[in-house]
């Protein structure tokens, strides 16, 4: 699971990522204590990633809502 | 007791009819008059006499998940149809009022569920209701910000809860908020516990981020003397508890501190006293405490809170629209 999610990491598997508009669009909980904007897509990633210790199905229903698309 | 004293009443067996109202069947409850419908129906007449009562004061407490199970406008309504004088609730249910006057939602869920699905998709679960992740964000997020703004209106000045409650109602829009009712209505909401809730969370990712200096402060003991005030200016108290805990203590604990002590009380509860908690403790202890009379009018239910509070809301609006205030 762990070598999975560094293979291809997203905000949606990051550990500061929460739901925002599922699946699309997650909130940064990282950027927005900075006060940077915290809403992001789901399928992007920035350098500050951090492995999610339990996944979730944030990036596996955004990859597939935009496969679908 | 000679035996015949023993058997004054019949029990009237429940008729029903296709045309019943609720205060119909109440009447019906009363006249059969055992376990928890004669229970319920005292309630209605508890809190019918408190409401009726011009010169009482009412408490409502709230505790347990009541506001994301569907009691929210039922509160707000009776806030702004002035049948309640003060609210003392969890932090926790006004979060939830909160979360749909931010725009989210509480849905209709299952317990037999699979939790840890529940958790992949970011879904929180209170027993059958399920939340959003997101609806929550969004009020942590929308709050945040509007804690930014109360300090900087406020000026360090610290508030008490109540107060709090109403700047946050005041930049309100939902008209079926319980914040929103508390703050139109100028009825002091106190959130005793006020920490111990999703504010304590947001209140942190405020100060984490705010840049101003005029910071938002909320005394816990600020209320205090509010709430000695109110019992103390009063000339008769009352209370309805839904579900027990702090809310409760608070108000049962400023009547015996205001030496006045409860003169109506209905308590609605599934807990137990045997175990020592204070939600389960029965209305004869109180007495032990000078926090409710002796000569109260008092009742105690054990049911849901859900089952019995509307039934005996729309008992008491019905028995008000045949003879009003």
């Amino acid at each position: 699971m762990k070598q999975k999610a560094a293979e291809k990491k997203y905000c949606g598997n990051c550990s500061s990522h929460n739901t925002y508009e599922y699946p699309d669009v997650v909130f940064c909980m990282r950027r927005f204590l900075r006060g940077d904007k915290a809403v992001t897509p789901t399928l992007s990633v920035c350098d500050e990633w951090r492995t999610h210790v339990q996944t979730c199905y944030c990036v596996e229903d955004a990859l597939k809502k935009k496969t679908e698309e | 007791m000679k035996r015949e004293d023993f058997l004054r009443e019949y029990v009237s067996h429940i008729k029903i009819d296709s045309v019943m109202t609720v205060d119909k069947l109440i009447e019906k409850f009363d006249a059969s008059g055992c376990f928890g419908a004669g229970r319920v129906a005292t309630a209605c007449d508890v809190f019918e006499k408190m409401v009726r009562d011009k010169n009482c004061t009412v408490f409502l407490t709230v505790a347990g998940a009541i506001v994301p199970a569907g009691l929210r406008t039922v509160i707000a309504d009776l806030i702004r149809k002035r049948r309640v004088d003060v609210v003392v609730s969890t932090a926790a249910n006004m979060v939830h009022d909160l979360i749909e006057a931010f725009g989210g939602h509480h849905y209709k869920g299952h317990w037999l569920v699979d939790d840890f699905t529940l958790y992949k998709y970011h879904i929180y679960r209170i027993y059958d209701i399920f939340v959003t992740e997101e609806d929550y964000l969004k009020l942590d997020a929308g709050l945040s910000d509007m804690f930014d703004e109360i300090g900087k209106d406020t000026q360090n000045q610290p508030l008490a809860t109540h107060e709090f409650v109403w700047e946050i109602g005041k930049r309100l829009k939902d008209p079926n908020s319980i914040v929103r009712a508390a703050y139109e209505t100028k009825t002091p909401l106190f959130l005793p516990a006020i920490r111990d809730s999703e504010f304590g969370f947001i209140y942190w990712l405020y100060q984490q981020r705010t840049k101003s200096k005029q910071l938002l402060q909320v005394d816990a003991f600020k209320e205090v003397s509010d709430i000695m005030n109110i019992a103390s200016n009063s000339d008769r108290l009352g209370m309805v508890v839904l579900g027990g805990g702090v809310p409760r203590n608070t108000v049962q604990h400023a009547a015996v501190t205001a030496k006045r002590g409860l003169d109506y009380a209905v308590i609605i509860t599934m807990d137990r006293p045997e175990t020592g908690g204070l939600s389960g403790s029965t209305l004869e202890e109180t007495i032990s405490w000078g926090k409710v009379k002796r000569t109260a009018e008092k009742v105690m239910v054990i049911g849901d809170v859900l089952i019995v509070f509307p039934l005996m809301v729309a008992s008491l609006e019905e028995r008000l629209n045949k003879k009003p205030l």
